[in-house]
């Protein structure tokens, strides 16, 4: 009688502790760090890579996504004019669109996590095609597949991706992921979210942030073109005639026909 | 080997955008056109937004014709006088053509208007003085094609010689209304803003065929308008669109200044003629991209608001 309460005991300790820990461990455990979290841009910019990795449980597959905060973005659209001319006919606004979505994962997503979890956190472009509403500017959507073109303009630009398998997994616990940070991504704040699943449930979840700004000449030559218009305008002016000049001073014997 | 561009938002091999800036500059040199017909589309291609590519292109096409014109001034191929009535000229069509682009745009037919401006315009053009030119090339092989030019240019005369206001322009050697340069100043400046550029391939066919001007003035007198016409948009653009990019115009000018001057020493050896069939080559090989681009479906069918 004894054993036996002994070893039900015991059987609900574990499940207990199994129910208590289990889901609490790998929400508690993950957490997510870029670096460098402030991606400076100076005259020689082109992208940079960007590391970022944090703690995860062992075995848990890893989903990271960079993006920034959605926005209605309006492109022109082309479609033939008098059944001849391809040319801009008008303009699509897509709603609710990051102007940056890079999602990076150890697994393919699909087999990681179910149709609604990704729906619910915007994994994947499905999920994403899903929250993007897009109208025409002026009268009806006009017949196309704009989802796709959308993002066929966005992959050109790499500010859109979505890759499986270059999340790198330590199997006693953690993560890695080197993003190669596109040069189009306009500045401004980018949240970053991981997200790590086993057996097709979320097990844990974590944010983060990264900054990208202008600095040096480039910030100074910027906010001059904004605040100081009349003045950049006339040193570009200045600036070209004086080379010009100049250049054509030194090229003296150059003569004309 | 990269620049990071502030306005454009993108980066850049710099290496590229100054030998872009040497090809555009020296036809500049050669010609007396701006190129900003070649060099807008020659950045759209490098990843720079529709109006960062025309609003900088303004900028560096400064450099280019003050140095293309500074070279000719000394050398006293500049008729300023018939220059200043092009360009009162220019500076008029140039308003009336912003506020007709401006109506379109509100109700959505400017970009086949742009379309088809450029399409018809350089396709014009660029016929025109290709069979021009072979023409006087194969029959200065076999008699003076200067009679035949001087009797063109008479007849011209004659039919301009009724009109008032008559002048007589020295450097280029002749006379007519000053309403004729005016007109064709109002003319090609109305195209010149539907088309989105400095108007300079369009001024020298006009200078060549329409007032029958020497080819050696044509090119000085043209980079003068040129010159005049690029700093009021260069200004404009800056303050009103901030679509100047300075950093893209240094790289480009950098390249265009020189690009210029090689072009001026290459003129001096290729004759009137070969330098006109070279241009129309030119001109008729963009009109027959084009022409391409309209009639074949864009990989991708959109693209960033602004621009042509």
């Amino acid at each position: 009688m004894r054993r036996n309460f002994s070893l039900s005991g015991v059987l609900l300790a574990a499940v207990v502790l199994a129910a208590l820990i289990l889901p609490g461990r790998s929400w508690a455990e993950v957490t997510c760090q870029a670096n460098p979290a402030l991606v400076r841009i100076t005259l020689g910019y082109h992208g940079l890579p960007v590391e970022i990795k944090g703690n995860s449980a062992p075995g848990d597959d890893v989903i990271v996504k960079v993006s920034s905060l959605p926005e209605d973005l309006h492109l022109k659209y082309k479609g033939k004019a008098g059944g001849i001319f391809w040319m801009k006919l008008g303009t699509l606004i897509f709603k609710h669109a990051p102007s940056v979505y890079l999602l990076s994962s150890s697994s393919p997503i699909n087999t990681t996590l179910s149709p609604e979890i990704r729906g619910q956190n915007i994994i994947g472009l499905d999920a994403l095609q899903r929250r993007i509403e897009v109208s025409a500017e002026h009268g009806p959507l006009p017949p196309g597949d704009w989802f796709s073109q959308f993002l066929a303009f966005k992959e050109r630009d790499k500010v859109y991706a979505s890759t499986e398998g270059n999340v790198t997994i330590d199997p006693k616990g953690g993560y890695s992921l080197r993003l190669d940070w596109p040069y189009k991504a306009a500045p401004g704040k980018y949240k970053i979210e991981v997200y790590t699943a086993h057996h097709g449930m979320l097990t844990g979840s974590a944010t983060s942030e990264m900054q990208v700004e202008m600095t040096g000449v480039v910030k100074q030559i910027s906010d001059m073109s904004f605040n100081k218009r009349g003045t950049y305008g006339l040193i570009a002016i200045v600036v070209a005639l004086v080379v010009g000049f100049a250049v054509g001073n030194i090229f003296k014997g150059g003569g004309a026909h | 080997m990269y620049m990071y561009l502030p306005i454009a938002l993108t980066s850049v091999n710099y290496l590229l955008v100054i030998a872009l800036g040497l090809t555009v500059g020296l036809l500049s040199g050669l010609f007396g056109v701006g190129g900003g017909f070649l060099m807008t589309p020659l950045l759209m291609m490098i990843g720079i937004p529709p109006t960062i590519a025309a609003g900088t292109d303004a900028n560096q096409i400064v450099a280019a014709s003050s140095s293309g014109m500074f070279t000719h001034w000394r050398l006293g191929n500049v008729d300023y006088k018939m220059g200043i009535y092009l360009l009162i000229g220019g500076f008029l069509g140039g308003a009336v053509g912003v506020q007709v682009i401006k109506f379109l745009s509100a109700t959505g037919g400017a970009d086949f208007l742009i379309k088809m401006t450029y399409v018809v315009m350089l396709g014009l053009v660029g016929s025109f003085m290709f069979v021009e030119s072979l023409v006087a090339i194969l029959r200065k092989k076999t008699e003076s094609h200067h009679h035949s030019a001087a009797a063109s240019g008479a007849k011209k005369g004659g039919l301009m010689a009724t009109l008032p206001m008559q002048i007589h322009f020295d450097k280029s050697g002749v006379t007519f209304s000053a309403l004729v340069p005016f007109a064709l100043g109002i003319f090609v400046g109305v195209l010149a803003a539907i088309m989105g550029v400095g108007g300079g391939f369009l001024m020298v066919p006009v200078m060549i065929y329409m007032l029958r001007m020497p080819m050696h003035v044509v090119v000085g007198t043209s980079l003068f308008q040129i010159l005049f016409t690029c700093i009021e948009v260069t200004y404009l653009q800056a303050y009103y669109n901030h679509t100047v990019d300075f950093p893209l115009a240094i790289l480009l000018l950098i390249g265009s200044v020189f690009g210029a001057q090689i072009g001026a020493i290459l003129g001096r050896k290729l004759h009137g003629d070969q330098l006109k069939i070279l241009l129309s080559i030119i001109v008729l090989g963009v009109t027959v991209k084009m022409v391409l681009e309209l009639v074949t479906q864009p990989a991708i069918l959109l693209s960033h608001v602004g621009g042509h």
